[in-house]
């Protein structure tokens, strides 16, 4: 189970299970607007600094959140 | 535009022009909340019931629309205003949502729906666009969520609350991109 995964699943206060790979900020509903706080919060804690402008506008899909985790943790 | 287009009406909402009689302290009230005006314009000024009358007198039905968004029962909730570049057909979309109470309802993704159809189908507009400041996360979540495209990022173009420098995200939506959405079934 991928680390992004369960940062949307507690976002959003879903099971894991209910995240599927595609999911998105258009195709997830419980993706709603309070649950994106969350999931940006819970990316700026586990990477330990904020998100840069360009950073949040890709946070958009899980995708996005996990390359955004493994980029940073590249770096 | 003709008075017949209004209002334009989705499933909770109501929006119609607003006239001069809609500047009332309810609506003041709102540009005196510093929670509501955090990342609107409004912040930097004093705002009075005066100033508002101006505001709904600045646009006038053809470069300009200031359409109210109403509850089923009446109550003013927020406003969108849209500004027009005629020989360009390009719309600039701004919105408020003055009434916390309706936060986190997903009121923008509703209603602008309804003014996006309009814009491009009544006014023909060929491209909206819009922008807010890059801590507003929850504009962004609204952006993103409904499909629009982000078109640069403007840094450091403005002053928050507190003084400090912080960067305007723009977004656009295409006639043709909305209607290949709205073709696709997507409600907002």
């Amino acid at each position: 189970m991928s680390h992004a995964r369960e940062i949307l699943a507690r976002a959003f206060d879903i099971p894991c299970a209910d995240v599927p790979q595609e999911a998105s900020i258009e195709n997830l509903a419980a993706w709603d607007s309070l649950g994106h706080l969350r999931v940006i919060a819970a990316i700026e804690e586990e990477l330990g600094r904020h998100l840069d402008t360009d950073e949040v506008l890709t946070v958009i899909d899980l995708a996005s959140i996990e390359q955004l985790l493994n980029g940073s943790r590249a770096a | 535009m003709t008075v017949s287009d209004f209002p334009l009406r989705t499933a909770h909402y109501d929006l119609r022009p607003l006239v001069s009689a809609d500047a009332t302290p309810h609506y003041l009230g709102w540009l005196n909340d510093p929670e509501v005006t955090r990342y609107l314009e409004s912040r930097h000024g004093k705002n009075t019931l005066e100033t508002i009358r101006a505001y709904i007198a600045s646009h006038d039905g053809t470069s300009g629309y200031l359409l109210g968004i109403f509850t089923k029962a009446g109550e003013h909730v927020g406003n969108f205003s849209l500004r027009i570049d005629k020989p360009n057909a390009v719309g600039t979309l701004g919105v408020m949502i003055g009434e916390r109470s309706h936060w986190g309802r997903q009121v923008i993704l509703e209603t602008r729906a309804a003014v996006l159809d309009w814009a491009f189908g009544r006014l023909g507009l060929h491209k909206v666009c819009g922008a807010c400041l890059a801590a507003n996360l929850p504009a962004i979540y609204n952006y993103r969520r409904q499909g629009w495209r982000h078109e640069g990022t403007r840094r450091e173009q403005a002053v928050d609350e507190g003084g400090s420098r912080v960067d305007v995200v723009m977004f656009g939506m295409l006639a043709s991109d909305w209607h290949k959405r709205r073709g696709a079934g997507r409600s907002a």
